[in-house]
């Protein structure tokens, strides 16, 4: 063949592929959806790019906004998170009509007693009751359960007052473990894990009891290792919600010794003393130092949570 | 911990309330029944679910040990829950359940010493094979002697630095070459070497140039342990075992990991699962899961098997593999077996006794033979047999079999004689049925619910007034009969004309009537067969009772008494028994309508076969099915399809004709009305 020709059906396929421009036609699809995407992903990064660059910005620079969002004309500083974590006030930035010291170590640790030591305590809790909801047979097992699935309609403010008086006729007024009791109660995890139990088969816990296996071994034994993905996902959200968790330990702690603040109420706090145009500096770094345990939480376990999310059941 | 050296004691004796609790406690919970021979016996064993619905009527069947029971029947015919109630599953609502004597009704499946294969082979994903092998070895504490471990230990250490160090070497030196962890080398080197771990890790610790210092000391420590039990009182035999006041000392204890592997490995062997044992069951094939399915049932060496259909997941050729496995396992370790399936090849092939059920009720028990050849109702005769057997409506004319194109069968003196007989048997079984007063009180409920559910009924007039002077007659015998007068009497006295009260009235003398004894199962099952096998149409519904559900009362589990108010008969038991007493007695005098059935085997070729045979007739061939050695000829014959099994000496070709005739030594007769063979 002669070297620019082309047989027939070459031809064929070569016009219709022009006439419908496939290829174009799927360029543009995607671009569009890169645009939305990265429009979208703009929206929600804002916030965090404001904060994070705010943080950086001294007291002195924080009216040149947006201006200066990303180059101070005086340059990065750290004094907001000196402010912080140190206590050192920068010269000259006059009066700060801060009550109580700002003890971020402590409110550190406390949070992460509230959402680690909460997160623990109630995956233990919430997987038993599962397991027991799923393949122990009691009486009124499934009015207990619907029970107990129906509270789930109760809005958790309305219950707070109740659990506060509950707290605190239990003693655990100045204890950490009142963050973390009125928790364990909780059914959406429980729900969750039940769900995935469920699809585990049945034959597996039977044939293990004929063996003679107790509930607690066949517990310990063959359901919390095959529930391991969803447990992770559950005692990712536990952690996220006793760490972002405002209302609750402001309700207990909020007027009492700062001893006892999670890092929300102290950061609470903070806002509420960054009024002033030259501290809201500090309010954004104390966001910051929030945000980073989270982030990096999420950052370690992403893969998981997307393994965890989109397993659905076990082959038998 | 139950334990499981306690004898049984009677069940039968009768004992004072107070000291039942304490006899059963120092008996472990075990009731034996003096009269319970078998290995396995179950006495009308009922199942009813908790929403009414009976799976299971009066199973009763004695197992003898090394049995291969194979319990057969369409889907949903409660075979699965019989052997879920054997295995302690699913509670059994009412009947006795005897394993190795003892009453097994109450204890939990795991002091029942039985083990299980499921359909889907139930393997813990997690785990490998090996494991989950081992996995019913690690639940329970066994009975073993006492031994001195430290002494033990050492002792062997020391026998083979002495005598067989260089073979410790290898074995240590290809263990770490194959990269295994800490506690797999010792595994390894105490299999190899044929000594117990705590040894094996002695002397993987051990310093091996320096024997003489390893001697001094496991000296030292064998002297401390000696001198530690010798205090307590108790001696060292050769075998390391404790001996006090001259008797070897037990205790429970969990199964050594040395135990384990050798029992594992032995069942590996058996099984050919050797090079799998690392795996995990996602790394199998479905023969190969099944396989290790059978070796977690083996490895414990339970006393009895229960398979739950295990080879209905397998592809036909793995099937069959596994078919013959299984029997060859059963042989090889002697073990009592009950196998589920719907497969009536399966159960054909692998059985010692068959048991055919159907709707929850057992149709027959016997050997596969016996079941091939004297089914005892066309349940049996069709469900048993590849292809089924030809089914054909005939009609029965003073010993002559006429069927529907005119082909006539002349039967032998034998076979009419039969016949009678059987009528005869049945109408006399019956009568008797009819005459109990569970029946006159059904016939008396019968007469009253034409009134009652009238839909324009006015409650009065003389039909009404001789009706009830009819149930007065009827149940005159019973023990109801004075309550059914009262409210009889009182309905006349106090009826109103107005249809709502009057019927209230009416409803009242139901009440009585509703109280029913004792009907015999069998009773129930022979008119349960007449209203599922009969081709009438009169037929409502095949359940004939069901459990009602209590309004007021708490629903109790575990004790249902069947013959009293609960159940409640969809069907009338009195017209079916009278329906089929009718239909009996008309058998008896000139033509009624019968079955006959013949197997595909039976019906050969004229002009091949020499026995004695029926006439000849001709078929036209629709479809031949080359087989092998043999040809499937289907055609129509008398207004049914017919199958016929042909051996291939002449070749038969599609929509050719065929002269065929019966085997006239392998008809079988069918009742029309209840399915009964005759």
């Amino acid at each position: 063949m002669a070297r620019n020709q082309i047989t027939l059906e070459q031809y064929i396929g070569f016009r219709k592929k022009k006439e419908f421009g496939d290829k174009r036609n799927v360029k543009v699809g995607k671009i569009v959806a890169f645009v939305f995407l990265l429009l979208f992903c703009i929206i929600w990064m804002s916030p965090f790019i404001i904060m994070f660059f705010g943080s950086l910005r001294g007291y002195s620079d924080t009216m040149l906004y947006p201006k200066e969002l990303f180059y101070p004309h005086s340059g990065y500083t750290l004094e907001n998170y000196e402010m912080l974590l140190l206590g050192k006030l920068p010269e000259g930035i006059g009066q700060v009509n801060s009550v109580q010291d700002y003890k971020i170590g402590r409110w550190f640790l406390n949070s992460c007693f509230s959402a680690i030591g909460g997160t623990l305590l109630y995956l233990l809790v919430a997987s038993l009751a599962a397991y027991a909801f799923t393949f122990i047979d009691f009486k009124y097992r499934n009015l207990l359960f619907a029970i107990i699935v129906a509270s789930m309609i109760i809005p958790g403010a309305a219950t707070a007052v109740g659990n506060q008086s509950m707290v605190y006729s239990m003693g655990l007024n100045r204890s950490l473990l009142a963050l973390i009791i009125p928790g364990l109660g909780g059914v959406y995890g429980m729900y969750l894990i039940k769900t995935f139990f469920e699809s585990i088969p049945k034959d597996l816990i039977e044939s293990a009891k004929m063996d003679g296996y107790s509930n607690f071994k066949i517990f310990y034994k063959i359901v919390l290792p095959l529930g391991k993905t969803v447990l992770f996902v559950q005692g990712l959200f536990g952690f996220m919600g006793g760490w972002n968790d405002l209302i609750w330990p402001q309700m207990l702690y909020g007027a009492k010794d700062n001893d006892l603040w999670t890092l929300q109420v102290g950061m609470a706090y903070i806002i509420n003393n960054s009024k002033t145009s030259n501290l809201i500096g500090s309010a954004l770094a104390g966001g910051v130092i929030c945000l980073l345990p989270v982030l990096v939480m999420y950052i370690i376990a992403q893969d998981k949570i997307i393994e965890g999310m989109s397993s659905s059941g076990i082959k038998g | 911990m139950v334990n499981t050296d306690n004898r049984p004691v009677d069940g039968s004796m009768e004992i004072p309330v107070k000291e039942a609790g304490k006899i059963l406690k120092t008996s472990g919970y075990k009731i034996a029944n003096a009269e319970v021979d078998a290995f396995v016996s179950l006495k009308d064993i009922n199942k009813i679910y908790p929403n009414g619905v009976q799976a299971v009527y009066d199973f009763n069947i004695d197992i003898s040990e090394k049995d291969f029971i194979v319990l057969v029947g369409p889907s949903g015919c409660g075979k699965s829950t019989t052997l879920r109630m054997i295995a302690g599953l699913e509670d059994i609502t009412s009947g006795y359940l005897y394993i190795d004597k003892v009453l097994s009704n109450y204890t939990s499946s795991k002091d029942r010493d039985i083990s299980m294969v499921f359909q889907n082979y139930a393997l813990y994903p997690q785990m490998t094979v090996f494991d989950n092998i081992a996995f019913p070895l690690r639940a329970r504490k066994y009975k073993r002697p006492m031994e001195a471990t430290v002494s033990k230990a050492y002792d062997q250490a020391v026998g083979v630095l002495e005598n067989r160090k260089e073979e410790f070497l290898s074995a240590h030196k290809s263990a770490k070459d194959k990269a295994l962890n800490y506690g797999t080398v010792v595994e390894y080197v105490a299999t190899k070497l044929g000594i117990c771990d705590a040894a094996a890790k002695l002397l993987c610790k051990a310093n091996v140039s320096d024997v003489e210092g390893f001697k001094r000391i496991a000296k030292a420590k064998t002297d401390e342990e000696k001198a530690k039990l010798s205090s307590k009182g108790y001696k060292i035999d050769k075998e390391y075992r404790l001996i006090k006041d001259g008797e070897i000392q037990y205790h429970y204890v969990k199964m050594s990991k040395e135990e384990i592997r050798t029992r594992v490995f032995e069942a590996a062997e058996i099984l050919d699962l050797g090079p799998y044992l690392d795996r995990r069951p996602k790394e199998l094939s479905g023969g190969q899961m099944q396989r290790v399915a059978l070796g977690r049932a083996i490895v414990r060496n339970a006393k009895l098997f229960l398979m739950d259909e295990p080879l209905s997941n397998l592809d036909a050729k793995l099937r069959v593999q596994m078919r013959s496995e299984i029997v060859r396992i059963h042989e090889q370790i002697g073990a009592t077996t009950i196998y589920v399936t719907h497969d009536q090849t399966e159960a054909m092939t692998m059985a010692t006794k068959i048991v055919v059920m159907s709707k929850g009720w057992v149709q027959q028990i016997g050997t596969p033979k016996e079941i091939y050849q004297n089914p005892r109702n066309i349940f049996v005769a069709t469900f048993i047999g590849s292809p089924a057997m030809n089914v054909f409506d005939a009609e029965y004319d003073n010993g002559k079999l006429v069927f529907e194109n005119g082909y006539e069968i002349a039967l032998s003196e034998e076979q009419i004689k039969r016949h009678n007989a059987f009528y005869e048997a049945k109408i006399i079984e019956l009568n008797r049925m009819l005459n109990s007063s569970d029946f006159k009180k059904m016939h008396a409920l019968k007469l009253l619910d034409g009134f009652i559910y009238d839909p324009d009924g006015q409650y009065e007039g003389s039909a009404l007034e001789s009706a009830l002077d009819e149930i007065i007659e009827i149940t005159k015998d019973t023990d109801c009969i004075n309550e059914v007068k009262a409210q009889i009497s009182a309905f006349r006295t106090q009826k109103s004309g107005q249809p709502k009260a009057d019927r209230k009235l009416l409803l009242k003398i139901r009440e009585p009537l509703l109280a029913f004894e004792k009907i015999p199962a069998e009773d129930i099952g022979m008119l349960h067969n007449a209203q599922v096998f009969s081709k009438e149409e009169l037929v409502v519904d095949n359940t004939l009772y069901y459990q009602k559900p209590k309004k007021n009362k708490k629903q109790v589990k575990s004790n249902v008494n069947l013959n009293s108010t609960d159940v409640e008969f969809v069907n009338n038991l009195y017209e079916v028994a009278n329906n089929l007493l009718e239909r009996c007695e008309s058998a008896l005098h000139g033509r009624h309508p019968i079955r006959v059935g013949i197997r595909p085997e039976d019906i050969v070729l004229d002009s091949e076969f020499t026995g004695s045979k029926t006439d000849a007739f001709v078929v036209t061939a629709n479809i031949v099915e080359l087989l092998g050695s043999e040809l499937l000829v289907h055609a129509d014959f008398a207004g049914a399809k017919i199958i016929a099994k042909i051996s291939t000496n002449t070749l038969i070709k599609p929509h050719t004709e065929a002269t065929l005739a019966f085997n006239k030594d392998k008809i079988l007769i069918f009742d029309d009305s209840c399915g009964d063979r005759i």
